[in-house]
C-alpha cells in the first residue's frame, strides 16, 4: 500500500484545521476541445474473449455520451506473424471470442485502421501467464466488510497485477406489489411484472493493482480489492463478486499506477503534479498525433464469492419499509386518480374489501435505483 | 527620542494645561509636563514660583520632562523630575536653584563649619564628591550614571598621541547578559559608526581622544558613552529592554541601518516582531511571519516550504545557530520546529548573500538563538490549544556559562483520543516535540565558547497501520578567539542530522519499513579582520562532509516477504574558501566584495551506471557499470561564486544600493509534489545531477522617513536559474538506483520588484509590503523526448505575480496591543485538465500544458490581542494571554484544486484548509 501520510494529513486536516471541500467549476477559459483516440483493453489469449473499446476524448463540459470510435478495423497481430481480425460489436467496443494461446514467446500488437484511414500500432507487448486467484477471502472489520484478493506465482514471474471485478447485490423493494394498474384498472401483476426482487450488477471503476517487485516470494496477500461499508444495502440480503486477475508486464503496470496517482489519489495536502501520460499506441500516419492508452496481453483468472447477510454481523438493512416510504389509504377518488396516473403505485388491499394502499414507485419500484428484475444465471 | 520632537512639542503645547495658579509665596507647582524639553519646564516652573534657575543648557539639552505634578513644593518636583538622569538641585535662601551635572551644590556651609558659629549667609561654595556609582542598583540610575561617566580606554596618558585606535567590546542586553546582535555603534557626529556581529562584538576604528559613543539597537532602548580613547582598548555596553512607560514615546533616530548597511535584500525580524502576529493555533511562529516578507512565497497555506525570489524550497538554506535544519517543520507544516521562547531573532537575506555562506541558491534563513540569561534563573512558557512549551535558563557559575533549556510538546494524540464516536481516530497519534539545549561560556575576555543542541521529533499513526515519523538532529560546538582589537575568528565544528522513516505492519506479507536520512560534519573558520574604520575583511573555509542513506526498504516483521532493499550510500565532501571585503570608498560610496570558491567531490563507494552517449537516460540505454572504491573522488564540480554589492548614499536618510550574487548549490530535494511533503529525499550532484547555479542582479532605493521611524524601500532583481530539477512524467524519485534516468534539467529566470513600508517605532508598528514577481522555467534537456510544455517556458508551480501583506500592531497601553494581518495574493497556478475520457471504467481527466491556470486568488486577515498581566518589573512572574481570530473573514481560501475520478464520474473540487475563522488562545508567562 501507499504510505499513507497523505491520508493522516488528510485527518488533521479535517480535525483540526476544519478544512473543506467544495465543489470547482472550470474557468470558462479552460475547456479545450480534444478529440484524441482512446484505445482500451487487454488481448486476452487463451480461453476468455478479447474486447477492444476505441472512443475519443471529449471536453470535461460535454455531458454527452461517451464519443464511440465506430467503423474502424481493429485486429490483433503476433510479431510471429499470425493476425487475428475483431468484429465490431457496438458502442466502439471490437472483440473476439478466442485468440488460441500461443508458445508463450510470442509478442502481441494491436493494428487499428480508423473509418477515416488513419492507422494506429500499439507496441509489441509480451504475453504475460497470469497465476491461479489463490481465494477471494473477506473479513467484517468495524466499518465495514473488506474483500481481498490473494495470488501467487511459484515461478516468481509475475510481479505485476490487475485485477477487474463485477459486483451483484439482491436487495428487494420496501413493498411487495400485488396490483398494477393497466387501462385504467387495478389488477394483479403477472410473476414477470413484479418489481419487487432485483440485482444490481456494476463493474469496477477503481484501478487495482499490485506490485511484488520488492518481496523475496511472488506472492500477493490480501490485497483490497472491495470495502462494503457496515449497513450498506449491499450485503441486505446476497452480495456476490466476481474477481478478474490478470497480469501486467512492467512497463504496462506503471501506466496504471500513473494513471491511478492523476486521477483518483488526489486531493491531500501533497498531490503529485499532474503529468502527461504516455501510452504505447502510436499513429501511423502522424507520429505527433497524441493517443491514449496501453495495450497489454495476457491470460485471464476469475473467481466468483457470495456473501450473506447471515455471515455478517449487526447490519442494520434492509430498514424498516415505513421508516423509509409513506403509505396512503386509496380511499377517495381524488387518491384514486393520483393511482392511476402513476404518482402512487398499489401495493395490496387493506382488508380482502379493500381499500388498496399505495406507495410512490421508489417504494415498490426496484428498478429505479439501477437493478433489474432478471435473476443472473449464476445467482443460488 | 529626538525623532518625534516635531510632533511630540505639538502635543506639549496642547497638554500643557496648568491647575489653578499656585500661590507664589507656597512655592508649589502644578502641571502635566509629557515630554517637554527642559527649558519649558524652567520657564514654567519660574512662572509658577518666582524662582530662578541657573544650569549648563548643554547638560540639559537632551533632557525630556515627563512628569504630572500636582500642587507640589519645589524640592518633591525637583526630586521627582531630576531622578535617574545624574542631575543634581540645590536651593538656597534667594530663590535660586542651582542644576548641576553629578555634582551638588551646597549652598550653605555645614553647620559647625566656623566653629559654632552660625553660617546664614555664607557665600562658600562647597563641592561634594559623588557616591560612587557602581553601587546604584536601579537599573535606570545606573544607565544614566553610565552614560554620564567618562570611560577612559587604552592607558591615560597626559598628552594624546596622533593617530586612531580601536574600541573593541561586547554589547549586551542588561537585564539577561545575552548579547545584542546587530546594535548600531556610532560617534555622536555619525562620522563612525558600526554593528555589532552575530556575537554582539563591536570593533570601531576612532581618532584618539574624545568622543561620544551612541549605542542603539531595535527593541532596546539607546544608551550613550563618553569614552576618552588613548590607546586600543576595551568597551562593553550594556543596554536595556525598552520598556514604554505610560506617558512616553520614545523613538530612536539613527538606526538607519537599512540605509547605510552595504548588503541589500536583509530582512531581520525579532522575536517581538514575531509574537506580535497572529497565527491559526496561537503560538508564536518564526515562518508564518517570514512568509509575509515581500519577494517570499509559498505553494500553500500550510505547506512546509516557502520560495524565496522564485527559488524552489530546497534552496533556502535555513540555519538554526549555525545549524542546517533540513526539515523546519512539525505537522506537515502546521507549526514550525522552532521554539519561539529560544529564539532571539530572525535573518533572512535574499539577494546580498555575506561570502560565509553558501550551498543553497534562493536564500539564508538565519534564525538566531539565545544565549541564555547570564545573571538569573529565568524562565518562560506557553500553553496553547495543542501544544505547550516550557524554556528555563540561567548563569551556572557567577556569570561566565549560562544555559538554556527548553521544550515543546503536542497533546494532539490526546484530542485524537476525545474525538467521540469516531473509532477510526482511537488507533491513531500524532505527537511531537523538540528540545533545545545552549551553553555558553565565557573562558574569558578573548575566549569564548558555544555549544548548542537541537532535536526535533513527529511521529503520526493512522488507525494503527502506516507510521510515520522524521527528526532532525544537530550539535554544534563554536569556540570564538579574539587574536586582537582588529582580528577574530569562530571555529566551528558540528553534526546535522535529518532522518525520516515510514512503516506498515498492516499487511504481514508486505509489512515494511522504509528509512532515509542525510548526516553532514561540518568544519568552518570564519575570520573577521578590521583593517581600519573604512575596510573590514572577512575570511574563512568551511567544509562539509555529506552521508546520505537515499533509502532503505527492510521488512518490518517475521513474515514479512519484503526483500531488504538498500540503496548505496551516497558521500561528499563540499569545501569552500572565501574572503570578502567591505571598504568605504568615499563618505557616500561603500563597496562589499567578496568572492567564495566552493568545490564539491562526489566521493565512492559507488557504482555508477554509464549511458550510450547521446542516447536519452533510460535503463534501456546503461551500456556499462563503473565500480568506484571507498574514497575515491567520482565526480568533482568546482566554480567562484561572486558577492559584489555597493551603496551610494544619496542623503542622511537614503541610499542607492546594487548587488550581484553567483551561488551554487551541490544538494537538492526530490520532490513532484507541488507542496514540499515530509517525505521528500534529499539527493547529491553525482556524475549526471549537476549543481544548480543561480545568478541574482538586485537593485535597491532606501529611504527612511519621519526620523527613521518609517523605512521604505524598492527594490527590484533579476535572476537565472541553471540546472534547476524537474522529474519526467511518472518519475520513481523513492528507491530508485537511477534518479538520473527519472530527472530533466530545466533553466529558469525569475524577476521582481519588492516594495515596502516598515514603521519600526512608535504605537503603531509594522509594515505593508506589495511585491510583483515572476518566475518562468523551461525544459532545457537535449536528452529528453518530451519537454514539459513542448519546451517553452512555464510559471512554477509558486509564481504569484502580486502579494500584499500588511502586518500591524498597534498598542493601546503597554499592557494592550492589537494585531492585524492582511494577506492577499494570486493564486498559485495549476494544471488543469482540457478533457476526458472513458478508461479503466470510469472518466479520466486529460492534461495537458502544465501550470497555465491559477487557483483562485488568496485572502486572509487575522486579529489577535495580546493582554498583559502587570509590568512590574520585580513581579514574581509575568504572564499574558493571546487571543485571537484566525482568517476572520472565513475565507474559504483554496489550497488546492482538483479533479477525480469517482464511481466512473470525474469530479472537480477545490479544498481549503482553514475555510472558516479559527478563534484561538494561549497562555504565555515569564518568570
Amino acid at each position: 500500500m501507499r504510505p499513507t501520510i497523505v491520508n493522516i494529513a488528510t485527518v488533521f486536516l479535517i480535525v483540526f484545521a476544519t478544512g473543506c471541500k467544495e465543489p470547482y467549476v472550470l474557468p470558462a477559459g479552460a475547456i479545450a476541445n480534444t478529440n484524441i483516440l482512446v484505445v482500451e483493453g487487454n488481448i486476452n489469449v487463451g480461453q476468455d474473449s478479447t474486447i477492444i473499446h476505441l472512443s475519443r476524448s471529449k471536453t470535461l463540459t460535454d455531458t454527452s455520451v461517451t464519443a464511440y470510435e465506430t467503423g474502424s478495423q481493429v485486429s490483433v497481430q503476433t510479431d510471429a506473424g499470425a493476425n487475428y481480425p475483431l468484429q465490431e460489436i457496438g458502442n466502439g467496443a471490437y472483440g473476439i471470442a478466442n485468440i488460441p494461446p500461443g508458445s508463450g514467446a510470442e509478442k502481441y500488437r494491436l493494428a487499428i485502421t480508423t473509418a477515416n484511414n488513419n492507422q494506429y500500432y500499439s507496441d509489441y507487448t509480451p504475453f504475460k501467464k497470469t497465476p491461479l486467484i489463490d481465494s477471494i477471502s473477506w473479513e467484517q472489520h468495524s466499518d465495514g466488510v473488506y474483500i481481498y484478493a490473494n495470488t501467487h506465482d511459484d515461478q516468481n514471474n509475475t510481479k505485476f497485477y490487475k485485477w477487474d471485478f463485477s459486483e451483484t447485490w439482491e436487495y428487494y423493494a420496501p413493498f411487495f406489489s400485488q396490483y398494477i394498474v393497466k387501462n385504467n384498472t387495478i389488477v394483479h401483476r403477472n410473476p414477470e411484472e413484479l418489481t419487487f426482487f432485483c440485482w444490481h450488477t456494476i463493474p469496477s471503476s477503481n484501478i487495482l493493482i499490485e506490485s511484488t517487485k520488492k518481496l523475496s516470494n511472488d506472492v500477493v496477500y490480501k490485497k483490497v480489492i472491495m470495502f462494503i461499508p457496515t449497513s450498506s444495502e449491499k450485503i441486505g440480503y446476497i452480495y456476490s463478486i466476481l474477481v478478474k486477475q490478470s497480469a501486467l508486464p512492467e512497463d504496462g503496470y506503471n501506466y496504471w499506477d500513473n494513471l491511478s496517482k492523476n486521477t483518483e489519489q488526489l486531493g491531500s495536502l501533497f498531490d503529485a503534479q499532474p503529468s502527461q501520460i504516455t501510452g504505447n499506441i502510436h499513429s501511423k500516419t502522424n507520429a505527433a498525433e497524441p493517443v491514449i492508452g496501453f495495450i497489454t496481453a495476457s491470460s485471464t483468472q476469475q473467481k466468483r464469492i457470495f456473501i450473506y447477510k447471515a455471515q455478517v454481523n449487526n447490519w442494520l438493512y434492509p430498514p424498516g419499509p415505513y421508516s423509509v416510504c409513506d403509505t396512503i389509504h386509496v380511499t377517495d377518488a381524488y387518491k384514486m386518480t393520483s393511482v392511476l396516473r402513476g404518482t402512487y403505485v398499489p401495493v395490496d388491499l387493506v382488508t380482502p374489501l379493500g381499500p388498496y394502499y399505495a406507495a410512490p414507485p421508489e417504494c415498490v419500484d426496484c428498478r429505479l435505483t439501477g437493478g433489474i428484475t432478471t435473476k443472473p444465471s449464476f445467482w443460488p | 527620542m529626538h525623532c518625534l520632537r516635531h510632533y511630540l512639542l505639538a502635543i506639549c503645547t496642547v497638554a500643557l494645561f496648568f491647575g489653578s495658579a499656585a500661590a507664589q509665596d507656597k512655592k508649589t507647582v502644578t502641571g502635566n509636563f509629557i515630554a517637554v524639553p527642559f527649558n519649558q519646564f524652567v520657564q514654567e516652573a519660574e512662572t509658577q514660583t518666582g524662582c530662578r534657575f541657573y544650569y549648563d543648557s548643554t547638560q540639559t539639552d537632551s533632557l525630556k520632562i515627563t512628569h504630572r505634578a500636582d500642587g507640589e513644593t519645589l524640592d518633591e518636583l525637583l526630586n521627582a523630575v531630576l531622578k535617574n538622569t545624574g542631575l543634581r538641585f540645590s536651593i538656597d535662601d534667594n530663590s535660586r536653584i542651582f542644576i548641576t551635572k553629578q555634582v551638588e551644590i551646597y549652598t550653605s556651609l555645614p553647620p559647625n563649619f566656623f566653629g559654632n558659629k552660625k553660617a546664614k549667609d555664607a557665600t562658600g561654595f562647597v563641592v561634594s564628591e559623588q557616591t560612587d556609582i557602581e553601587k546604584e542598583s536601579s537599573g535606570n540610575k545606573l544607565k544614566s550614571s553610565l552614560e554620564n561617566k567618562l570611560f577612559e580606554i587604552g592607558t591615560k596618558t597626559n598628552s594624546l598621541s596622533q593617530g586612531d585606535a580601536v574600541i573593541t567590546g561586547y554589547v549586551r542586553d542588561a537585564k539577561s547578559g545575552e548579547t545584542v546582535i546587530g546594535a548600531n555603534v556610532y560617534t555622536d557626529d555619525k562620522k563612525y559608526g558600526t554593528t555589532t556581529d552575530q556575537f554582539g562584538y563591536f570593533s570601531l576604528t576612532l581618532p584618539k581622544g574624545r568622543h561620544v559613543l551612541l549605542v542603539s539597537s531595535i527593541g532596546m532602548g539607546d544608551t550613550k558613552r563618553q569614552v576618552m580613547l588613548y590607546a586600543n582598548g576595551k568597551l562593553n555596553v550594556e543596554l536595556y529592554e525598552y520598556v514604554p512607560t505610560l506617558k512616553r514615546v520614545i523613538v530612536s533616530a539613527d538606526k538607519t541601518i537599512n540605509v547605510k548597511n552595504v548588503n541589500m535584500g536583509v530582512q531581520k525580524i525579532t522575536m517581538k516582531n514575531i509574537k506580535q502576529v497572529p497565527t491559526a493555533f496561537g503560538e508564536a511562529d518564526v515562518l508564518r511571519v517570514v512568509l509575509t516578507l515581500p519577494g517570499v512565497t509559498s505553494a500553500g497555506e500550510s505547506s512546509t516550504g516557502f520560495n524565496v525570489r522564485g527559488g524552489a524550497a530546497d534552496e533556502n538554506l535555513i540555519l538554526f545557530s549555525d545549524a542546517t535544519i533540513y526539515n523546519p517543520s512539525h505537522f506537515f507544516g502546521f507549526f514550525s520546529a522552532f521554539n519561539p521562547d529560544v529564539v532571539k531573532d530572525v535573518e533572512l537575506y535574499k539577494s546580498s548573500i555575506p561570502e560565509k555562506y553558501g550551498g543553497r541558491l534562493a536564500s539564508v534563513l538565519d534564525v538566531t538563538s539565545r544565549e541564555g540569561n547570564m545573571k538569573k534563573f529565568a524562565g518562560s512558557g506557553g500553553i496553547g490549544p495543542l501544544t505547550s512549551r516550557l524554556t528555563l535558563e540561567g548563569p551556572i557559575d557567577s556569570g561566565k556559562t549560562s544555559i538554556i533549556i527548553g521544550g515543546r510538546t503536542t497533546y494532539s494524540d490526546w484530542i485524537l483520543k476525545q474525538i467521540p464516536d469516531n473509532q477510526e481516530y482511537h488507533n491513531s497519534s500524532a505527537s511531537f516535540y523538540d528540545a533545545n539545549l545552549i551553553v555558553n561560556h565565557e573562558f574569558n575576555a578573548k575566549n569564548h565558547l558555544y555549544v548548542t543542541g537541537y532535536i526535533s521529533q513527529d511521529k503520526f499513526r493512522l488507525n494503527s497501520d502506516t507510521t510515520y515519523n522524521y527528526n532532525n538532529k544537530n550539535a554544534n560546538i563554536k569556540l570564538k578567539h579574539i587574536f586582537n582589537n582588529k582580528l577574530y575568528g569562530v571555529f566551528a565544528a558540528g553534526v546535522d542530522n535529518y532522518q525520516f522513516a515510514i512503516g506498515s505492519t498492516l499487511n504481514p506479507v508486505n509489512a515494511y519499513k522504509f528509512a532515509f536520512t542525510v548526516n553532514q560534519s561540518t568544519f568552518r573558520a570564519d575570520f573577521n579582520y578590521a583593517v581600519n574604520n573604512k575596510n573590514t575583511v572577512d575570511f574563512g573555509l568551511t567544509s562539509i562532509l555529506y552521508k546520505l542513506q537515499p533509502g532503505s526498504y527492510q521488512p518490518n516483521n517475521k513474515q514479512s516477504l519484503v526483500v531488504p532493499t538498500v540503496l548505496q550510500a551516497e558521500k561528499a565532501l563540499e569545501s569552500a574558501l572565501y574572503f570578502g571585503d567591505k571598504y568605504e570608498v568615499t563618505s557616500k560610496l561603500s563597496v562589499s566584495g567578496g568572492i567564495r570558491y566552493s568545490m564539491f567531490n562526489y566521493l565512492g563507494a559507488q557504482q555508477v551506471y554509464q549511458y550510450a552517449p547521446g542516447q536519452p537516460r533510460e535503463v534501456a540505454n546503461i551500456v556499462d557499470t563503473v565500480n568506484y572504491s571507498s574514497g575515491k573522488v567520482i565526480k568533482t564540480y568546482q566554480g567562484p561564486e561572486i558577492r559584489v554589492s555597493a551603496r551610494y548614499t544619496l542623503s542622511d536618510n537614503s541610499s542607492l544600493k546594487v548587488s550581484y550574487n553567483t551561488l551554487r548549490q551541490y544538494i537538492h530535494m526530490l520532490s513532484n509534489t507541488t507542496a514540499i511533503s515530509p517525505t521528500d529525499i534529499w539527493k547529491l550532484s553525482d556524475s549526471y545531477i549537476k549543481p544548480q547555479i543561480g545568478y541574482q542582479l538586485s537593485l535597491g532605493y532606501y529611504k527612511n522617513l519621519k526620523s527613521n521611524t518609517i523605512e521604505t524601500s524598492v527594490e527590484v532583481y533579476y535572476k537565472r536559474l541553471s540546472n534547476y530539477l524537474d522529474y519526467k512524467s511518472g518519475a520513481q524519485l523513492v528507491l530508485n538506483p537511477h534518479i538520473e534516468t527519472d530527472v530533466v534539467n530545466s533553466k529558469g529566470y525569475a524577476y521582481g520588484a519588492e516594495f515596502m513600508v516598515k514603521k519600526t517605532a512608535g504605537k503603531l508598528n509594522g509594515w505593508v509590503s506589495y511585491t510583483y514577481s515572476r518566475t518562468m522555467l523551461k525544459t532545457d534537456d537535449p536528452l529528453v523526448t518530451q519537454p514539459v510544455n513542448r519546451g517553452d517556458y512555464y510559471p512554477s508551480d509558486f509564481d504569484k505575480p502580486h502579494v500584499f501583506n500588511f502586518i500591524g500592531n498597534y498598542r493601546f497601553s503597554h499592557r494592550f496591543s492589537v494585531s492585524l494581518n492582511v494577506i492577499y495574493s494570486t493564486g498559485r497556478p495549476i494544471t488543469l485538465p482540457v478533457g476526458e475520457y472513458y478508461y479503466g471504467g470510469s472518466y479520466r481527466v486529460l492534461y495537458s500544458d502544465r501550470n497555465q491556470y491559477r487557483i483562485p486568488d488568496y485572502f486572509r486577515s487575522d486579529f489577535s490581542m495580546n493582554i498583559e498581566g502587570s509590568h512590574k518589573i520585580k513581579m514574581l512572574a509575568h504572564s499574558s494571554w493571546t487571543l485571537g481570530v484566525y482568517n476572520i473573514s472565513g475565507n474559504k481560501n483554496p489550497y488546492s484544486v482538483y479533479f477525480t475520478s469517482e464511481n466512473g464520474r470525474v469530479n472537480g473540487y477545490k479544498l481549503s484548509i482553514f475555510g472558516t475563522a479559527i478563534p484561538f488562545i494561549t497562555y504565555n508567562f515569564k518568570f
